[in-house]
């Protein structure tokens, strides 16, 4: 059997009284794109933050590519590229300075190749700190990319994306899927994961409420089904 | 340190920024600070270094004791550097999601800590000038040694016990001392507080056996106060060969660590809310206009730069034990120490200018004088500490009449603090290169006017 690209085992996150994740169990296959959806508040970013190691799950514990994010950071990292909401960038470089300083850290990758990715090209030498937000999402974006780590972590990556940028990274993801690469993508835009992933998981208070194929939902589908999905927890909740 | 990609990268950040902004910031930030050292270095002999003209044990101990509370000072400040460097860096944003060698990141930090503070050394030597000028120059030198011996501490002892720290802080053994010592604060931050003090308790022996060693080397030298003197290096380079291990085991979990620690924070800031009636019945003493400018004031002034509001009540406890005692002096070094006090905590009122949100100044009415005097009552009320608590010390010891006094002198002083630190906040940004040397000097003015008289009260 394959080992699993991501996998949270039984993962719970408590801040005080306050359940953020509530027994999650998830398994991903290796080149598999899937997205994860949920309203604000579901416990989307939680579990990202988690799976990126920036949070220690109250308990659970979670592996990519059979390492423990936790036990094991370093390895864990060398293993994943991510994209956090909130995007991080060294302000006073240049995004090719930038690039060429994660790929060092990453032991190589093909800097211009990212930079063509994303169509940062013909800005790569003025400063991050001159960039817009969707630019610099850009950015971390090619930096997630460098060295073609086995799983991609997106934590609303393609938020603030002009439409050319979104479709090129989109077709980008796909055939870096196609290519073996995991990409867990988190949104709440729907449109957004029925058109590029695989597999959609769908979170609400903490916990999983439906784990579906794309292809098995078909078009108008997916809303339905969030909507739907998200009455019953409420309901269940009341 | 070549091979070091952060070490690097942190150059070319310092190039690019130095060419974005441009010399004439840099000269006049470095000429200000210089300004005011050369307008303190007269002062600092009055009040710190009046044995001067003494001799022998007499000389020494003076000598030693102005040389331990110097290494002190650079010790605290040199932790609480380390402990943002290696604990809550802004880079760690960065880091956090690649696979960096712990290692280097952690042997890039506190470089970079040890270079940005080195010019600490070289001013506390520059204030120290008057111990080379009265014929001392042996002890001055010394204690350059011994002040960089104190650095090589600060730097690499504390680097040590902050990622010590990380470990205990996600430590569940010592939950129960933690949760015994952590006050207000989230379990986890009780590991960090306490960080720095035991840095000081620990390096506090080696710096006073180094601090008294340096003046003895300069009169009537024996071998052991050389070994005194270098001890702070050699437990320095011990720290620095535990660096990599502590660094491999503690740096990634320090993302987790703080990422905890500030969403309790954030739950602690809600249970304030409920208790923000009382904010509401504070500035119903103050004129209708000001009331909406002054909670604004009161709930981000608390929330996001307490330690500044909270030192206050540090100050006063410093300067009402100043005041406790029978010595006649009493009142002109309490005195002293309320207007050290004061200038230190009113820089609160030029920080809630610099970081106030850019939004806010975009859309919030520019409130004129309302909200400047708004945020004068504010800053004046969290200053009170630093008055009664020495006022009341005061009156049990020495009477009403000298507490009364010194009461009216405190009040004009903190006032006009207060006034300085919000004229100068208008600066944004460089308005700490003008309040920081400005008040520094104004307060060692005063310090040394109210002991030269023996207090005005």
């Amino acid at each position: 059997m394959t080992q699993p690209a991501i996998q949270f085992d039984g993962v719970r996150k408590d801040f005080g009284r306050v359940v953020a994740v509530e027994g999650l169990d998830l398994s991903i296959a290796p080149g598999t794109f899937c997205g994860l959806i949920g309203h604000n508040g579901a416990g989307k970013s939680t579990s990202l933050r988690m799976l990126m190691g920036l949070l220690q799950p109250t308990s659970g514990r979670i592996l990519i590519d059979g390492i423990d994010v936790h036990q094991d950071p370093r390895e864990a990292r060398k293993r994943y590229g991510a994209v956090p909401e909130e995007v991080p960038v060294y302000e006073y470089l240049s995004a090719r300075e930038y690039l060429e300083f994660v790929a060092e850290v990453r032991g190589g990758g093909d800097v211009a190749g990212a930079l063509e990715l994303t169509g940062l090209g013909a800005d790569a030498d003025r400063l991050l700190r001159e960039y817009s937000q969707g630019m610099r999402r850009k950015t971390a974006l090619a930096a997630a990319v460098l060295g073609k780590p086995k799983v991609l972590i997106l934590d609303e990556a393609l938020n603030g994306l002009d439409p050319p940028s979104a479709a090129r990274v989109k077709d980008a993801l796909r055939s870096l899927v196609d290519d073996g690469t995991t990409v867990l993508l988190s949104t709440h835009v729907v449109e957004t994961v029925q058109a590029v992933s695989d597999r959609v998981v769908m979170l609400a208070h903490g916990r999983v409420v439906a784990d579906e194929r794309t292809a098995d939902i078909g078009a108008q589908g997916l809303e339905r089904l969030f909507l739907e999905k998200l009455e019953e927890t409420q309901s269940a909740g009341r | 340190m070549a091979g070091n990609p952060h070490t690097r990268a942190l150059a070319l950040r310092r190039r690019h920024r130095a060419a974005q902004e441009g010399l004439g910031p840099r000269v006049a930030r470095g000429g200000a600070a210089l300004l005011a050292l050369m307008l303190l270095v007269p002062l600092v002999q009055p009040v710190f270094l009046h044995f001067l003209g003494s001799r022998g044990v007499a000389l020494t101990e003076g000598l030693g004791g102005v040389q331990f509370r110097a290494s002190v000072v650079l010790v605290s400040v040199l932790a609480l550097d380390v402990y943002t460097a290696l604990v809550r860096s802004p880079d760690r944003g960065v880091l956090a999601l690649l696979p960096v060698d712990p290692s280097q990141v952690v042997q890039a930090e506190l470089r970079r800590v040890a270079l940005d503070r080195i010019w600490l050394v070289l001013a506390l030597q520059i204030l120290l000038a008057p111990i080379a000028f009265a014929g001392h120059w042996q002890a001055w030198l010394f204690g350059g040694v011994q002040l960089l011996g104190a650095a090589a501490l600060g730097v690499l002892a504390s680097g040590m016990v902050h990622l010590l720290a990380i470990g205990a802080a996600k430590n569940e053994a010592l939950s129960g001392l933690l949760d015994l010592v952590r006050g207000q604060n989230p379990r986890e931050q009780a590991a960090f507080i306490y960080a720095p003090g035991v840095v000081l308790g620990g390096a506090g022996i080696l710096l006073m056996q180094s601090a008294f060693a340096a003046p003895r080397l300069a009169s009537a030298p024996v071998a052991m106060d050389v070994v005194w003197l270098l001890l702070p290096f050699a437990v320095a380079g011990y720290c620095a060969t535990t660096l990599s291990g502590l660094a491999h085991r503690a740096w990634f979990d320090a993302s987790a660590v703080i990422a905890d620690i500030d969403a309790r924070s954030a739950m602690l800031v809600h249970e304030e809310d409920a208790r923000s009636v009382y904010l509401d019945w504070g500035v119903r003493f103050l004129p209708r206009s000001w009331g909406p400018w002054a909670l604004n004031d009161l709930r981000h002034g608390w929330r996001a730069h307490r330690s500044w509001i909270t030192g206050a009540w540090v100050a006063g406890v410093a300067s009402g034990l100043a005041a406790w005692t029978s010595d006649p002096a009493a009142p002109g070094r309490a005195l002293a120490v309320m207007a050290a006090g004061s200038a230190l905590c009113a820089t609160v009122g030029v920080q809630l200018n610099r970081q106030e949100p850019e939004f806010l100044r975009a859309w919030l009415p520019d409130g004129g004088a309302a909200r400047r005097g708004a945020r004068l009552a504010v800053l004046v009320g969290w200053l009170q500490p630093v008055v009664w608590l020495p006022v009341a010390s005061l009156l049990v010891r020495h009477g009403a009449p000298s507490a009364v006094g010194v009461l009216l002198v405190g009040e004009g002083m903190l006032l006009g603090f207060a006034a300085v630190a919000l004229v100068s906040s208008a600066l944004r940004e460089r308005a700490l290169w003008v309040y920081g040397p400005g008040a520094t000097v104004l307060a060692a003015t005063v310090a040394v006017l109210v002991l030269r008289t023996g207090g005005a009260a």
